[in-house]
């Protein structure tokens, strides 16, 4: 199993990636829900 | 023991409660939390004005007179001489000779420090502004007219200090330190590159002016001015004077290529910080591929490492203008242009942060050497010992491993905050409504958490 804790040990990265992929995620939901905001009062108007 | 002064800090083991990676989950949510703090009570800009108090016109006089500048020049002069007679005429042995802890660390390191807190006070000490200016005087003199300059290309604004830069960084870490192994910046070394500085600086003060050159093109004016934006003292209508702090550094960026220099900064400490830790696997096999197409082993070394710092400087890069793009997306942005310059000074606390991250171990222990034997024995010849102290040792007991752990993640999530705040405080410039300048910052959110997160995993890594 050695491999497989070396593995482990490099990946440990990805815990650290985490909350940045989780922010990211917000700030394109909420982009995305900006936008269709925008659309729609356009639409309204 | 061949160790180099500018090694990165010092690691040890620490024993935490909890695993390193969550310090990074708990940073980012101290960012959130920041964020929306910030997004609820911060309305209106506030670090657009200085709000200048002056201070006693009797300290401001004397500090600013011109025999007082005279004698702080003077000491920087007389410092650098005794950093380049020590690192041409002193031992080899780096932590025994003067020059290189007092160029690499005292210096190097402690006017970012002091600076952040206080405002420029490199200027006053900077020894070749020093040499100029009484050469300009001297020359004023004898000729009866003020020397005259060529104009400064104001396209090429602060280039020549981000190349610069980068290129005491190069020297300090690649070519003094491939690959961990000192394989060139020996004292003798620093002392023949310090003149050779001291040389150019001279020629191109002489071609545009000492002031400009110090503005634009002097490396270490440019970079530690920088930090000192960030201080609360400066010099306002020929006056000291009280300044909010950070405000001074709301108008740092608008000279081109200052951008490059605080993208650099941050590049040459995480690539610093990487290069036995994170990076080490990777740049290995770069290295063995470089080395197996018969390139010589030092030449490879030093290839591999400037390969990845300038792949570090690209990264960085690219995560800032990331972040730049997505502002972009917010209605009523103004050009990509002006937002990149418009918030480059956001960055410079991140880079004042990811120095004290990386090296203030190092800068407390280092300074203790400093001065106790080698400022007694400055050539550490073990014959001289001037006040009394080339007995004196370091003690690594001073700060536990722990400490040190916890003063880097208290500098990552502080310098962060800090940007974080300097970004929502120009997005209210670029957009007046609250609403729209908090939907832009997201993206400069996400920069923040992941170059918190980037720091701290360098961090683990090299700590552990």
């Amino acid at each position: 199993m050695i491999p497989v804790a070396h593995a482990g040990h490099y990946a440990i990265w990805i815990l650290y990636l985490l909350p940045v992929l989780v922010v990211i995620a917000g700030v394109v939901r909420s982009a995305i829900m900006a936008r269709r905001q925008d659309r729609d009062e356009d639409e309204d108007s | 023991m061949s160790w180099l002064p500018l090694a990165h800090a010092l690691a040890a083991r620490q024993d935490l409660p909890v695993p390193a990676w969550l310090f990074a989950w708990g940073a980012s949510i101290v960012l959130i939390v920041s964020f929306f703090a910030l997004a609820a009570g911060w309305r209106k800009p506030r670090f657009e004005q200085a709000n200048w108090r002056p201070l006693g016109a009797g300290i401001s006089r004397t500090l600013l007179s011109a025999p007082a500048q005279a004698l702080f020049g003077l000491v920087g002069v007389f410092l650098l001489g005794v950093a380049v007679y020590a690192g041409l005429r002193g031992t080899e042995a780096p932590d025994r000779n003067f020059a290189l802890t007092f160029l690499l660390v005292t210096t190097w390191l402690g006017f970012p420090f002091f600076s952040a807190l206080l405002g420029d006070i490199f200027r006053p000490f900077n020894p070749w502004r020093a040499v100029g200016r009484a050469a300009g005087a001297a020359f004023t003199a004898i000729a009866g007219q003020r020397p005259v300059h060529i104009a400064y290309p104001e396209r090429l604004g602060r280039w020549p200090a981000a190349i610069g830069l980068l290129a005491v960084v190069w020297l300090e870490v690649v070519y003094g330190a491939s690959g961990g192994v000192a394989v060139g910046l020996d004292p003798h070394a620093a002392g023949v590159a310090t003149l050779v500085y001291s040389a150019y600086t001279l020629a191109m003060m002489a071609l545009f002016g000492v002031e400009k050159w110090c503005e634009r093109g002097e490396v270490f004016s440019v970079y530690f001015g920088m930090f000192g934006r960030l201080g609360c003292f400066g010099v306002n209508e020929g006056r000291l004077a009280l300044r909010r702090p950070l405000s001074a550094a709301t108008s740092w960026a608008t000279v081109p290529g200052s951008v490059a220099v605080v993208i650099a900064s941050i590049a040459s400490t995480s690539f610093d910080g990487a290069q036995e830790g994170a990076f080490k696997n990777a740049m290995e096999s770069v290295f063995d591929w470089i080395a197996d197409a018969g390139i010589g082993l030092t030449t490879a070394l030093r290839l591999t490492d400037t390969i990845f710092m300038l792949l570090c400087f690209a990264g960085v890069a690219l995560v800032y203008l990331l972040g730049v793009r997505g502002m972009r997306t917010v209605p009523g942005a103004p050009s990509f242009a002006k937002l990149r310059v418009g918030f480059a000074h956001t960055l410079i606390p991140i880079a004042l942060a990811y120095l004290v991250a990386h090296y203030f171990s190092l800068f407390v222990f280092q300074e203790q050497a400093q001065f106790t034997y080698l400022l007694s024995d400055p050539l550490g010849t073990a014959h001289t010992d001037l006040f009394g102290t080339a007995s004196g040792g370091i003690d690594f007991k001073v700060l536990s491993a722990n400490a040190i752990w916890y003063v880097q993640v208290g500098a990552l999530v502080a310098g962060h905050v800090l940007g974080l705040t300097l970004a929502h405080d120009r997005a209210l410039v670029y957009w007046p409504d609250y609403r729209r300048a908090t939907a832009s910052q997201y993206w400069m959110l996400a920069v923040m958490v992941a170059f918190t997160c980037f720091g701290l995993y360098l961090l683990s890594v090299s700590n552990g």
